[in-house]
């Protein structure tokens, strides 16, 4: 690994609670107490081999969804996937899902079929952290997908560029690193994907078998060899780790950040969990200037007070208090995705944020350890509670704007 | 024994008359209690929040195990469940109970409440308070358990002498105030105990002045107790505003008035009538249990509903449907929509208005621009019966989640001229609907007319989905509307539809029969409903699975304890065998009552 991404190698004392925190913050979504501890003592390495090795999700957890799919519900589904991310088992794994769910934006609104909505959440989950190829060509196929992106209404001769688009200019490349030219005639290699009833289908009538000149490559090429097309192009190896660096490090990166990165990802055949250990793992991930450097979203926030403050919350009403924060899970607002950074806060979301933090001050002030609890985080959030009593300083804190800050 | 409370059938009907007076309404006041004694509930303060008498305890300690109550409790599911977790967590009380009184515990206590006790709380000196009245077989055998509490307390704190402590004396009776939050009074074969002095003394007080009427100047109160001769097992009583105060005092009177904005809420009032939505509203409400061998029964009542009586002016029209044993739920209701909506001005907040003129102006639209206050729900008749029973699935794709079926029936004042609009108005919704799920890329439902004997059904229904594909709970959605004579049929799936075609067809030559009852001038039944607790436990069973994932999800209960909830539930269905919700207007009062029939303990198991 070149300069940029160094490794580091932590001197005795150095990766102490705050670097632990740090990494756990990022890594993960939420992080106890008992977990910050055991980081500090088992040390870096450690620390990451048990985040790459996480155990599975509760089974029953996991499949508690099954049962209420039928209903057609996104308030259950939400809940769910809420109860998953609070059940901390798989931390990783559930940040994961949640960046490629922001990466590959879907939402209910348009598919309105939550059983399709839980597949493509599967889908992430199964290869969130594997084989980018797999990941592409699975999202392809997907049937939220293709409903999200007019998949049905792309036939021979009336070509709907939709997916064509923002697999290049969100999903793979990047705006900038494709033509126009490119989009009209990968729209024409995916006509005839489409869906039917909850599957993919191929409705070979409706393909354009004709000829396409893609990144200037002229053939025959259909659908699967479109995204081979895309996929060989060396921007997208690039655009996949510039995405990665910017979520998990907080600001974007610099090309010589990028560049190395993503020979790295081609290197290894294009599985994710490697890179992302170099980044996790780097000097540059642990620099000052990357720790609480950005704004923490909606989910990031609630998961990380509820694992700080060892909170049992009604995943239902964490998901919902999500929303009024501006994070909606299965609904984002665009294909785009959530804007993330400063865009999370503004006035409505800014009250919200507050409203739901001195509710889990309340839920929190029952503890019997709250005012050492309150302490201990006015202290490392640099919080100022003077004499308060332990539900005020516990509101202090959480609704101070450095708590906001991951 | 103080000869101010003396017993007997001058008492007794010294108690009635009071009682009678205070409740003028009943028709005869029955002696207060069985044995003729004063009612416990004179004994407690006209403040009382809450209060509790169990006039049955004696015979359930002294019975124990073999009480028949117990008995059909214990045989029946619920009991065999609940038992074990019952004993478990009573284990630790009845220990202690026995190192105090001995073995023979039973026969100890039931002496010291041979005549009844009663529990009250209350807000006192501006804190919570509680207190409760033993009334005993006799002095002697209270002044000996006094004793040998205080003996048993005394060891337990280290203070060998507090059975000698003296106690200060307040109108006749011996107080001792035992730490700053219990006190203690005895007065002839009457104990009386609480954490509030100021409460306690109340009391004594009461039990010093035969004329006190304590509680029972609470008419509602007053008549709730004096029914059946003032003869139930166990009796409650609450008053909502007090209950509410208790905890907090007045910062609470807000959540006050949102129980009561609540109520008025136009869903509510239109959803569950306007005396039943009106409900949480009441001023006061009281149960009675009584363990009658042949009739064991819960009655809820709640009291004072204020509903402006104009809107209860006519009764429920009687239903032509009898009650069939398939039935989960049969209700006859008295709804008069177009009453209701027409004094919407005055009846609801201004922050609804505006919803429900949007509503009234887009229903409009499925009635060929007729105006829904003024045209068409005038035609409707203000009674309704709905029935709900489990869908016959027959070939039709089975729902992962079966959902029972719901029907309304509705007779029409002019059926020739106003059932077509009706069922053109059904057909249109699905249209509608159809276009709306088309835009959002949802399949549509296939509208059909079908044939039941010589009635004609419009029915809809979701196209099938392909084998090998999950059947969503929308295909618990099948609904259908028909006519039959002068009465409207509309069921939520066609099953049911048809069923009640062909009860409704084969009822049409009988006369018209009344389903509520014997009714007066001064007791009109205008709602009733009757809920089937095994069928009930039939559909939770069923669904157990998703309710469980449900409460994980939406509450964060962990799998087992939400498994055990529902279980506990569905135990309780099982167990009771059927509840009854009347809803009648007596006088100018608004009444409430719930009946659930519970296992006879004659039979000695579940019915």
């Amino acid at each position: 690994m070149t300069q940029a991404l160094e490794r580091w190698r932590p001197a005795r004392g150095e990766f102490d609670r705050a670097a632990a925190a740090h990494l756990l913050g990022r890594a993960g979504l939420g992080i106890s107490r008992q977990q910050l501890e055991r980081a500090v003592v088992n040390g870096l390495d450690a620390t990451l081999d048990a985040l790459f090795e996480e155990p599975e999700h509760d089974p029953t957890l996991l499949t508690s969804i099954d049962l209420l799919l039928g209903t057609g519900s996104i308030e259950s589904l939400q809940a769910w996937w809420m109860a998953l991310m609070l059940g901390g088992r798989a931390p990783l794994r559930e940040r994961l899902t949640l960046f490629w769910h922001d990466h590959f934006a879907t939402a209910w609104d348009k598919v309105r079929d939550t059983r399709l909505m839980h597949r493509q959440n599967a889908l992430f989950r199964k290869h969130g952290s594997g084989d980018f190829r797999v990941l592409l060509r699975e999202v392809a196929r997907d049937p939220a997908m293709l409903v999200w992106l007019d998949g049905n209404s792309n036939r021979k001769g009336h070509a709907n560029e939709n997916f064509a688009r923002e697999v290049m200019e969100l999903f793979a490349l990047g705006i900038g690193n494709y033509s126009e030219r490119d989009v009209s005639e990968a729209a024409r290699a995916f006509t005839g994907w489409g869906v039917d009833g909850r599957r993919f289908r191929f409705a070979a009538a409706d393909h354009d078998g004709g000829e396409k000149n893609l990144f200037g490559k002229v053939g025959r090429w259909d659908g699967d060899r479109a995204l081979e097309l895309i996929l060989a192009q060396p921007v997208c190896a690039r655009h996949v780790c510039r995405s990665l660096l910017q979520e998990y490090g907080g600001s974007a990166p610099t090309a010589a950040e990028v560049e190395p990165l993503a020979a790295e990802l081609v290197r290894n055949d294009w599985n994710i969990a490697p890179v992302l250990r170099t980044i996790l793992s780097s000097r540059w991930f642990f620099a000052p200037e990357r720790r609480a450097c950005r704004i923490a979203g909606p989910v990031e926030l609630v998961v990380r007070v509820q694992a700080r403050l060892e909170l049992s919350l009604a995943p239902a009403r964490a998901a919902a208090a999500c929303e009024s924060m501006g994070q909606a899970l299965f609904r984002p607002p665009s294909v785009k995705g959530w804007d993330g950074g400063r865009a999370w806060i503004n006035a409505g979301t800014w009250l919200a944020r507050h409203e739901y933090m001195v509710e889990l001050a309340r839920e929190a002030a029952r503890d019997e350890r709250a005012e050492a609890m309150a302490r201990e985080l006015a202290s490392e959030h640099a919080v100022e509670c003077g004499s308060l009593a332990p539900v005020e300083a516990m509101a202090t804190i959480l609704t101070s704007p450095q708590f906001h800050l991951a | 024994m103080d000869s101010c409370i003396a017993r007997g059938p001058a008492r007794g009907l010294f108690w009635a008359c009071v009682v009678g007076i205070l409740h003028a309404t009943a028709p005869a006041a029955a002696p207060p209690t069985t044995t003729g004694e004063r009612p416990l509930a004179a004994l407690f303060p006209a403040h009382t929040a809450v209060f509790i008498s169990m006039d049955g305890l004696a015979d359930l300690l002294r019975a124990g195990d073999a009480h028949p109550a117990w008995k059909a409790f214990e045989n029946s599911a619920l009991g065999k469940v609940a038992r074990p977790l019952l004993e478990e967590r009573l284990d630790e009380g009845l220990s202690r109970l026995r190192e105090y009184a001995g073995t023979d515990w039973r026969a100890t206590f039931s002496a010291l409440v041979e005549h009844g006790a009663a529990l009250g709380i209350a807000r006192s000196s501006e804190q919570p308070g509680w207190a409760m009245v033993l009334r005993s077989r006799d002095e002697a055998t209270l002044e000996a358990a006094r004793l040998k509490a205080f003996e048993a307390l005394g060891k337990q704190v280290g203070m060998p002498k507090l059975r000698d402590l003296p106690p200060a004396t307040v109108r006749g009776a011996r107080v001792w105030q035992l730490g700053p939050d219990f006190a203690l009074a005895v007065r002839g074969d009457h104990l009386v105990a609480g954490n509030v002095r100021e409460y306690v003394d109340e009391i004594v007080a009461n039990l010093a002045n035969p004329g006190a009427l304590g509680l029972l100047v609470e008419p509602a109160l007053a008549e709730a107790w004096a029914e059946d001769g003032g003869a139930a097992d166990m009796f409650v009583w609450a008053d909502r505003e007090r209950t509410t105060l208790y905890e907090q005092g007045e910062s609470a009177r807000g959540e006050l008035e949102a129980q009561e904005r609540a109520a008025r809420d136009p869903s509510a009032t239109l959803l569950l009538g306007p005396a039943l939505g009106l409900t949480p509203a009441a001023r006061s409400y009281s149960a009675r249990l009584s363990f009658a061998e042949e009739d064991p029964r819960l009655t809820l009542r709640a009291h004072e509903v204020p509903i402006d009586a104009e809107l209860l002016s006519r009764p429920a029209a009687a239903s032509r449907l009898e009650r069939s044993p398939a039935d989960l739920l049969h209700a006859t209701l008295h709804r008069d929509f177009a009453a209701l909506l027409a004094r919407r001005t005055t009846l609801f907040d201004p922050e609804h208005l505006a919803g429900m003129a949007k509503g009234i102006s887009d229903l409009s639209l499925f009635f060929m621009g007729k105006d829904l206050v003024e045209e068409v729900l005038p035609a409707v008749s203000s009674g309704w019966t709905l029935v709900s029973r489990p869908i016959d699935w027959g070939v039709v794709a089975r729902p992962q989640q079966e959902l029972p079926a719901i029907a309304a029936m509705v007779d029409l004042a002019n059926p020739d001229r106003d059932g077509p609009q009706f069922v053109a108005a059904f057909q249109s919704l699905v249209s509608i609907l159809n276009v709306e799920r088309a835009q959002q890329g949802e399949d549509a439902m296939v509208l059909e007319l079908a044939l039941e004997g010589s009635t004609q059904l419009s029915c809809a229904h979701f196209v099938t989905p392909p084998p090998g594909e999950p059947v969503d709970m929308r295909y618990n959605l099948a609904p259908a509307i028909a006519r039959v004579g002068p009465t409207l049929v509309l069921a939520t799936h066609s099953s049911l539809a048809r069923q009640l075609v062909r009860e409704l067809a084969g009822a049409a030559g009988r006369a018209t029969t009344s389903s509520t009852g014997a009714e007066s001038a001064d007791d009109i039944a205008l709602d009733e409903l009757r809920l089937d607790g095994p069928g009930l436990a039939r559909v939770i069973a069923a669904n157990t699975d998703a309710l469980v994932a449900n409460a994980m999800l939406s509450e964060g209960k962990p799998e087992a304890v939400a498994r055990q909830e529902f279980e506990v539930l569905r135990l309780i269905s099982e167990f009771v065998q059927s509840a009854r919700f009347d809803l009648r207007r007596a006088g100018t009062d608004t009444e409430l009552r719930i009946e659930l029939d519970l296992p006879s303990p004659a039979l000695g198991a579940v019915r």
